[in-house]
């Protein structure tokens, strides 16, 4: 089963999920394209694996929609579910069992056949580097090593969509790397990912991101509509000779792309953060402003790309009140 | 279709992976019953342990030989410390009991010696303490056998005194036979100073009232006859006499003389029956004879190897026990595991249903099962010498599926009801123990009432020890009902437990 052209692969809409008298999940819209990887971020409780397990069909909903891959994931029959791959926060293999045998085991749920497997299991286990420890319990091996071994087993059944379940949680950052290595390879297959995760720097990784704080959404935007979000506008990094950063402070502060000019405390000598609308634009006229004086030595100038735990931070201080809503218009 | 195969596969190569890598499960599952029935076969002693006793005799009697032939035949029920446990009072005795050393006391009063001449019945005292049922009901069935047998033994040898003092009376018998044959000779050769001269004989040797008289004593109730005759010699003797010294007519008296000659030898003749009758007899004329239609050959002969017959006995009963029991914990563990490491979670998410599910781990304990008994049947019958009918192996496979698939039903009921592993475990015991009282096991089902005897039955166990023991040990195949209990049970508890998973595993 496929989304049709031109259709979400996800859509959920004003989707509500509350146990007991309590909202775990309130409101939550959004709209998933085919082959993105999509990402929902926020910190520990506000509602990502709920909102997971709603996409899933785990959950139904206490209100609103949920539709994945154009049905109602509540209807889904056992061929719908052979189209999603799911890896859950926690490990829930079979620590008793080695490699190989939890991955067969994987195999069979989803009624992969004995001819298939084979290649399929050898080609994920090379693919999240466990081959040398197929034979090897996986009660024996390392916490990162049983996150892809989860992370395989999503995948022996190739399926068109995959769900994971905040992946890098508890891992080193080497680790963490590489799994989003992982994921980039994915989606160059042509696969759709959804991932959760409470690191915010992540969210480089993702197509869009999804930010959610006490079961709410506050805005759906791509990595760099969050940092212009947070920083108001893109902003270049120039830095020129110390003695000649009065001349260029002057040239660039009457170019009409321009919209302001920062000096930051602890920057090196000659630095500068020149606000504009559009980096990419703004940029080659600037570099063309400064070297129309001779005399300035420009040193470097570039985009500058502030750390996402600063940009989540500005935003959450922004967003803080009242909350807003934001709706994707993907 | 072939994709369901495939699902339901999963889980059997799974559980039986998961069990393989478990070597103390597995010794645990096959060595253990083993090694426990071997350690019985060669412990068990065929018998209950004998009693530390301890007797009171009366003051002074401690070394009577009527003491010491009483502790020769009580020995062998009970053990008796002669050096220790031989009181001449009652409070050292029951001190002993209180402190554990002794079982049971026994006290004999000075009036036993003198039953006979009182005429009363004697109570021997038996002072216990004692709160197992069982002990209590041993000592009491012990208590009452020892009695027994002290009565058949005072009986016995009042028969044999009975017997001797019969001998005199036929001396006594054979004497006036022969004077009683004088004075007719006597009398037919009308010699009546000589005929008079043998009555006096007669008389005063006081055979006829010795007769009269033993006979009396022994109280034989067929010669009383025979003793009104005697009474009456003694009266025909007296007018013998009179009618000799005047001279009168004697064929009246000869004829009384040869009617009396006839009675003695019957006499005679009843005497030498009774002496010839064996006082055993006498004490027990009767003797039970059991016929046990059963074939029990295989099972050896209970009197000189009891430790082989009730282990083989047994065996059957310990292998249906011990399959239900590893079928419950497995399965009882079985889903409420998934449930707690989280893995139904990826169920749900899968295209894996409940009932695919229950199937697959119903197919891999299966196999479990048939591994197992296999094992085990071969251990039990080349170890320990059980029989196993050849004949039988269709009907021993088929009730041992069905066994496994009811208890399984069990155990996954517990396991769909539960939500720890530890409450898992606890609900198994339970039907372990349940099953140790009810099924059969020890106490028969018919001992309880009814509607518990019904109860019983929805015991997997109490089918598999019946029907187990039918095939391996009588060669018998179960009846139909067997297996109409064992697929009710398998049917229910599986439908239950597939109602109650598919709730958990439904989206919430």
């Amino acid at each position: 089963m496929q989304a049709h052209a031109g259709q979400s692969l996800i859509q959920l809409q004003q989707v509500t999920k509350r146990f007991g008298d309590r909202d775990v999940v309130r409101d939550v819209s959004w709209n998933i394209q085919p082959g993105e990887i999509f990402g929902i971020v926020g910190p520990s409780g506000c509602g990502k694996t709920t909102t997971v397990r709603l996409m899933t069909g785990v959950y139904i909903p206490t209100s609103g929609s949920v539709s994945v891959l154009g049905k109602d994931p509540a209807t889904f029959n056992a061929s719908d579910r052979e189209q999603l791959g799911y890896m859950p926060q926690l490990f829930v293999l079979y620590p008793n069992l080695n490699v190989l045998e939890n991955m067969r085991f994987a195999a069979s749920m989803y009624g992969v056949s004995l001819t298939k497997r084979r290649k399929r299991i050898d080609e994920l286990l090379d693919f999240v580097e466990l081959d040398q420890a197929r034979k090897t319990l996986a009660g024996n091996i390392s916490g990162g090593m049983q996150r892809r071994l989860q992370l395989a087993a999503a995948l022996v059944h190739e399926p068109e969509l995959l769900f994971v379940d905040e992946p890098t949680a508890g891992i080193d950052p080497v680790l963490r790397g590489r799994f989003w290595d992982q994921f980039q390879e994915l989606k160059a297959m042509g696969k759709s990912l959804v991932v959760t995760t409470q690191y915010v720097n992540e969210v480089a990784y993702c197509d869009r991101v999804a930010v959610m704080r006490d079961g709410q959404l506050l805005l759906v935007d791509t990595p760099d509509g969050l940092r212009r979000r947070a920083l108001g506008s893109d902003v270049l990094n120039i830095r020129v000779d110390a003695e000649d950063l009065r001349n260029a402070v002057r040239i660039l502060s009457r170019h009409q792309l321009v919209l302001g000019i920062e000096r930051p405390h602890n920057a090196p000598l000659g630095s500068m953060m020149v606000y504009v609308d559009d980096a990419s634009t703004a940029l080659p006229e600037l570099i063309a402003a400064l070297n129309s004086d001779p005399t300035i030595d420009t040193r470097q100038v570039g985009e500058y790309n502030p750390p996402f735990d600063d940009i989540f931070i500005t935003l959450m201080e922004r967003l803080e009140t009242p909350v807003s809503k934001e709706h994707s218009n993907a | 279709m072939l994709k369901n195969l495939v699902r339901i596969f999963a889980f059997c190569a799974k559980e039986l992976n998961a069990i393989r890598r478990q070597p103390l499960l597995l010794v645990g599952l096959i060595i253990g019953p083993f090694l426990i029935l071997s350690l019985f076969g060669v412990g068990y002693q065929g018998e209950q342990p004998k009693l530390r006793t301890g007797i009171v005799v009366p003051p002074g009697h401690r070394d009577d030989p009527q003491v010491t032939e009483l502790l020769k035949r009580i020995s062998n029920t009970f053990l008796i410390d002669p050096e220790r446990h031989i009181y001449e009072s009652e409070a050292p005795a029951v001190a002993a009991l209180e402190n554990d050393e002794l079982d049971l006391v026994e006290v004999f009063p000075l009036e036993m010696t003198t039953v006979y001449s009182t005429g009363k019945a004697v109570d021997i005292r038996f002072i216990y303490s004692e709160v197992d049922p069982l002990l209590r009901s041993w000592i009491e069935y012990l208590s009452y056998t020892q009695i027994n047998e002290l009565n058949k033994g005072m009986l016995f040898s009042v028969v044999g005194q009975s017997q001797q003092q019969i001998g005199t009376l036929r001396d006594y018998v054979s004497d006036a036979r022969q004077q009683i044959s004088q004075l007719r000779e006597q009398l037919s050769g009308n010699k009546r100073a000589e005929a008079r001269q043998t009555i006096r004989s007669l008389r005063e040797s006081g055979a006829l009232q010795l007769i009269a008289l033993s006979m009396t004593q022994n109280g034989a109730s067929e010669t009383s006859t025979s003793t009104q005759s005697l009474s009456s010699l003694q009266a025909s003797l007296d007018t013998l006499d009179r009618d000799l010294a005047a001279g009168g007519s004697l064929e009246k008296q000869e004829q009384q003389l040869t009617e009396l000659d006839t009675r003695l030898s019957e006499l005679d003749q009843q005497a030498d029956r009774v002496q010839a009758i064996d006082p055993a007899v006498v004490v027990s004329p009767l003797r039970s004879v059991a016929n046990n239609l059963a074939p029990i050959e295989s099972l050896g002969d209970i009197t000189k190897d009891p430790a082989t017959a009730y282990v083989r006995f047994y065996t059957p009963a310990v292998l249906a026990l011990l399959l239900q029991h590893m079928m419950v914990t497995l399965a009882g563990l079985s889903l409420v595991r998934e449930m707690q490491q989280g893995s139904l979670e990826m169920f749900r998410v899968s295209p894996l249903s409940a009932f695919q599910t229950l199937i697959g781990k119903y197919a891999s304990y299966t196999i479990l099962s048939a591994v197992i008994v296999s094992v085990l049947v071969a251990l039990m019958v080349f170890g320990l010498g059980v029989p196993f009918y050849t004949g039988q192996l269709l009907n021993f496979a088929l009730l041992t599926f069905m066994l496994t698939i009811a208890s399984l039903g069990i155990g996954f009921f517990i396991s769909s009801v539960v939500s720890t592993d530890s409450q898992a475990v606890q609900f198994s015991m339970l039907v372990l123990l349940m099953s140790v009282f009810f099924s059969g096991f020890f106490i028969s089902i018919k001992s309880f009432l009814p509607f518990v005897q019904n109860i019983a039955r929805g015991l997997p166990v109490t089918h598999g020890i019946a029907n187990y023991q039918q095939i391996m040990l009588l060669n018998r195949a179960p009846e139909t009902s067997t297996y109409i209990w064992l697929g009710g049970i398998a049917l229910v508890s599986f439908l239950l437990s597939w109602l109650i998973f598919s709730r958990q595993f439904q989206r919430k």
